[in-house]
């Protein structure tokens, strides 16, 4: 199976609420590290966390996480 | 199991972190200790690596003394068996432990082998029974150290420069 690529607006949409990755973490419940990787793209997330930052910024999954950059 | 803070969860990393290093570096002493005795007949130097493995029992205390929690969490790490709330966590730790495992098996299996064809076709003092015991847990517990070392790093790769850039905007 090709691998691949998931991209995300983590981080943009973290700026524009003026979050750091650890008030964004203590915000859904996981730790700094797994923001962190999340954003840089070396940790793929679950359902369960990508609903959880989907439902914090309030817009839909597929505006965070995408295939193409 | 009970909700674990990610504090707790962290904890418990950290805990099996000092425990695993500590267990492989007493193990590899015991270990050096061995080979120079039995293969290369070095009995002082094997002495003394035999009194050099309080380094590691100075390290532990040091920890212990540091961090008093640490056998706590240790022995909370049974309850929780890998399956952290948290998912890097969990995928990390269990990156480690699956790792760990196999490598054990290798270093077993080897050492079984091994340890069978030196006694038939070599000289039997080479090996004593505390060898291949002693290199699989050197082995399993060093690539589990290893594996889960940067786990907890604080200081990562990843830049925030949007949230200054956001800053400026703000003012």
């Amino acid at each position: 199976m090709d691998e691949q690529t998931l991209y995300n607006r983590i981080a943009e949409l973290r700026a524009a609420k003026g979050l750091s990755q650890q008030q964004l973490a203590d915000a859904i419940g996981v730790s700094r590290k797994t923001i962190s990787t999340v954003e840089t793209g070396r940790f793929t997330p679950s359902v369960v966390i990508a609903l959880q930052l989907a439902h914090y910024f309030a817009v839909p999954v597929e505006q965070i996480f995408r295939f193409e950059p | 199991m009970s909700k674990w803070t990610i504090e707790d969860q962290e904890n418990v990393v950290r805990a099996s972190l000092v425990g695993a290093l500590f267990v492989a570096w007493i193990t590899a002493h015991f270990l050096l200790e061995e080979l120079t005795l039995r293969w290369f007949g070095f009995v002082r130097i094997s002495d003394a690596i035999g009194v050099l493995s309080i380094i590691p029992l100075i390290y532990y205390f040091r920890q212990l003394r540091k961090n008093p929690k640490v056998l706590s969490y240790g022995w909370r790490l049974r309850e929780l068996c890998g399956e952290f709330q948290d998912e890097y966590l969990r995928s990390r730790f269990q990156q480690a432990t699956t790792l760990a495992f196999q490598l054990m098996m290798f270093a077993a299996i080897v050492g079984y082998v091994g340890g069978g064809i030196v006694n038939k076709f070599g000289d039997p003092a080479w090996l004593s029974y505390k060898m291949v015991p002693l290199l699989v847990i050197v082995c399993g517990n060093l690539s589990f150290y290893l594996s889960l070392r940067d786990v907890l790093d604080d200081q990562d790769d990843t830049p925030e420069p949007l949230i200054e850039q956001s800053s400026k905007d703000n003012s």
